[in-house]
């Protein structure tokens, strides 16, 4: 789905019908919105059909990831307190395709954003190191774990993401040199702003554009602040069969976690420091302007209120190197158009064609005469 | 867009130029090429409008001048009208001077009465839709059925008929709707004082240049504002603070990259922005754009929370299926600018504005919203 849907609402309520639904293969039409009650029993009758239809969804046999019985060892995280760190020896399962580092001790490492999503998933239970007995319970978790100010919001953010489909890694510079490329401006043919522009004599509209552009692109690099506010948080992949953890290919989007509350609006040199760092996907569309739209480097903020985020996506831009939007075809089309109306015998080519067509003429008699 | 208008709409910017014949292999079309561009090269003739400035606006006054400008570039406003100046139009259509076809029997319409025509189709449609919604919601109460599904199909086709409505011909509704062309109307008290003689009256519009347009103008096209030189007129624009940071001269830099570019840049307030880019211009199609101009720094003291206005603008933008595009503008440090503007002052000419605006330096980022649920795929 296109990026320029996202203003569609994303919040709707469940429709529990689909889900029953699924299992005859038959995708219910939903109806149209009412505005007020109805009186009767119209509307009540409806919300208990789809209350029954929730119900019937709920009570199918549920498949979770519940720990096998027996194996709790490979699915208990041990947290060592004076390090920080996450392991699970002999580790096994799913998650681990995109979560995790194995070392060569079959000891694999988690982040502690990977450890406390899957405890409160519930897929995994987490000790200290070095009391095998005692379970932290959830509470305990965030408190121990999260331990830096700005840890919530990222956790947030993370399991957000993570409970959307995502593969989410913690970001790592990558160290690509990125090329910069400049852009030659054409040296103005004529020097316009001396001498009127009329004094000029031009066939095509393109031209005088190109003149009247200013030399203010691209002339000097912007430094990225060294010390912005601002700095990547999370490389995000779109889900995907076959993701290769230890060699990810480039992300689809890299997301920038901000606390609106300390943060206000990043600056331009923000932007710049940010974008200066992103290294994403680019899919470039035969269409110009839609390049135009997407921008050649990208980089997500998510913006953090009190628990609430909201992501937004910044694209760096350049029309400059689009080049012009007007297009002299657009005159040409309708002028030669309008040319044939209004001189249709002033034309060699048309004296040619009066004559053709005469000589046509002439033939098709003689051969009507002949037989 | 019918082929009137095209033609009426073939100058992007207020210049004219030499149409050139296709050129092919044929020797002989270069020959033609080179007769048609001497013949041209004298019937050639550039015509600069004059703007004036009286009470703080910028003024173009006169049918003929005002179609000029607004014909090339779609620059400046009507002001009794939505944005072409058609007031005198309106006006004599409506005193009956003036008939709804001409004679070719081509409908003759501004904008402004097209609007009101499609409106009035839309008010019926909703009249109709109203009614078969009671209906429905009769029949919901009794619970019948049967009927409800007969109305609910009734209103289907109502509002597929609508749809094919929208796409007939103004010219083919007005044959079977309106029986207005060129009915003498009633006149009021006021409409008389309009009246020059029998068939004349007054133009009452003018075309108001924001000072971004007339600045335009002005520079690169020579229009004179009064009897201002270029720096006068600067000055004017600039509100007299010739600052660094001046609001205007933000405005102007992006006005003219833009513009530039070849894009037709109208104001964005409609939207909460700065301004809105067009493709080609308003008759042709929607905004793709909407441009908000930004400092390069910020006053550390500003009052507003950024990311609460950005966001409601970024709302109203996407509401109406435009881009929202932020332009950073960065400026020189205050010493280049006072050079600058000195060297400007002394030599008022459009080669010293350019060194001026020349300092500066754009940078543009689209902002949009994200959902993780609808970038999966």
């Amino acid at each position: 789905m296109l990026e320029s849907d996202c203003d569609a609402s994303d919040d709707e309520i469940q429709d529990w019908n689909v889900v029953l639904s699924l299992a005859d293969q038959k995708v219910p039409k939903r109806g149209e919105k009412d505005y007020e009650p109805l009186e009767g029993d119209y509307d009540s009758r409806n919300l208990l059909e789809a209350q029954g239809a929730m119900f019937q969804a709920l009570e199918a046999k549920k498949r979770g990831f519940a720990c096998n019985i027996g194996q709790e060892l490979r699915y208990t995280i041990r947290f060592n307190k004076r390090n920080q760190s996450f392991h699970i020896l002999n580790a096994q399962g799913k998650f681990l395709d995109s979560m995790g580092k194995t070392d060569g001790n079959h000891k694999t490492w988690f982040t502690k954003f990977e450890a406390l999503y899957l405890i409160e998933r519930g897929t995994c239970r987490i000790t200290y190191d070095e009391d095998n007995n005692y379970t932290l319970s959830l509470e305990e978790c965030y408190t121990v774990i999260l331990t830096d100010d700005e840890d919530i919001d990222k956790y947030n953010v993370y399991s957000h993401l993570k409970r959307n489909g995502y593969i989410v890694l913690e970001y790592a510079s990558l160290s690509i040199e990125k090329e910069t490329r400049y852009v030659n401006i054409d040296k103005n043919i004529h020097s316009v702003y001396d001498k009127p522009l009329f004094k000029y004599t031009f066939t095509n509209y393109s031209t005088i554009f190109c003149n009247l552009q200013l030399d203010i692109y691209n002339r000097h690099k912007v430094s990225p602040a060294p010390t912005s506010p601002f700095e990547i948080c999370f490389s995000v992949w779109k889900p995907q069969v076959n993701f290769q953890k230890k060699s990810p290919p480039l992300p689809d989007f890299q997301i920038s976690v901000i606390n609106i509350e300390n943060y206000n609006f990043p600056t331009l040199d923000d932007i710049s420091h940010l974008l200066g760092q992103a290294n994403t996907i680019l899919k470039p569309s035969r269409n110009p302007v839609s390049n135009l739209k997407f921008g050649k480097e990208n980089i997500i903020i998510a913006t953090v209120d009190h628990g609430l985020f909201n992501f937004i996506k910044l694209s760096r831009t350049n029309f400059h190197s689009h080049g012009l939007i007007w297009e002299d075809g657009w005159l040409k089309r309708k002028q030669r158009r309008a040319k044939n109306i209004q001189l249709p015998n002033s034309d060699w080519k048309s004296w040619v064609s009066t004559i053709r067509n005469s000589l046509r003429m002439l033939t098709l008699r003689c051969g009507s005469v002949e037989p | 867009m019918s082929k009137k208008q095209s033609k009426q709409y073939d100058r992007p910017l207020p210049i004219n130029i030499i149409n050139l014949p296709v050129v092919t292999h044929n020797p002989i079309s270069w020959i033609w090429c080179l007769g048609s561009y001497v013949k041209q090269w004298f019937q050639l003739k550039q015509s600069v409008v004059d703007i004036q400035y009286c009470d703080g606006i910028f003024k173009v006054s006169g049918s003929h001048y005002m179609n000029e400008v607004w014909n090339s570039g779609f620059i400046g406003k009507g002001i009794l009208s939505r944005s072409e100046p058609t007031w005198l139009h309106r006006t004599r259509r409506r005193l009956g001077l003036d008939p709804l076809f001409d004679e070719s029997g081509r409908l003759l319409l501004t904008n402004e009465e097209t609007v009101q025509i499609r409106r009035e189709e839309r008010k019926k449609f909703k009249l109709k839709r109203e009614e078969l919604e009671a209906q429905e919601n009769y029949f919901k109460t009794t619970g019948d059925m049967t009927s409800l599904q007969k109305v609910t199909k009734l209103k289907r086709i109502l509002i597929e008929d609508n749809k094919q409505l929208q796409r007939k011909p103004l010219r083919e509704l007005i044959m079977e709707n309106y029986s207005v062309a060129g009915d003498k109307k009633e006149q009021t008290r006021a409409d008389s004082a309009l009246f020059i003689d029998e068939t004349h009256i007054k133009d009452l519009e003018y075309l108001q240049l924001m000072p971004v347009e007339a600045l335009f103008l002005s520079f690169c096209f020579g229009s004179k504002v009064n009897d201002f030189d270029l720096f006068q007129l600067f000055q004017l624009c600039m509100n007299r603070s010739l600052e660094v940071d001046n609001s205007f001269i933000l405005l102007y830099m992006v006005y003219h990259h833009y513009k530039s570019h070849g894009w037709c840049v109208k104001s964005g307030t409609k939207f909460g922005s700065d301004f809105l880019l067009y493709r080609r211009g308003p008759p042709f199609q929607h905004a793709e754009f909407a441009v908000l101009v930004q400092p390069d720094y910020k006053p550390s003291d500003s009052p507003s929370n950024e990311w609460i206005d950005i966001s409601a603008i970024s709302r109203v933008v996407g509401g109406v299926n435009k881009t929202l595009l932020l332009t950073y503008v960065t400026q020189p440090t205050k010493d280049a600018f006072q050079q600058a503007l000195t060297m400007f002052s002394e030599s008022p000419t459009p080669h010293s504005l350019r060194n001026l605006l020349e300092l500066y330096h754009i940078d543009e980022f689209i902002y949009r919203r994200w959902l993780p649920s609808r970038n999966r795929a």
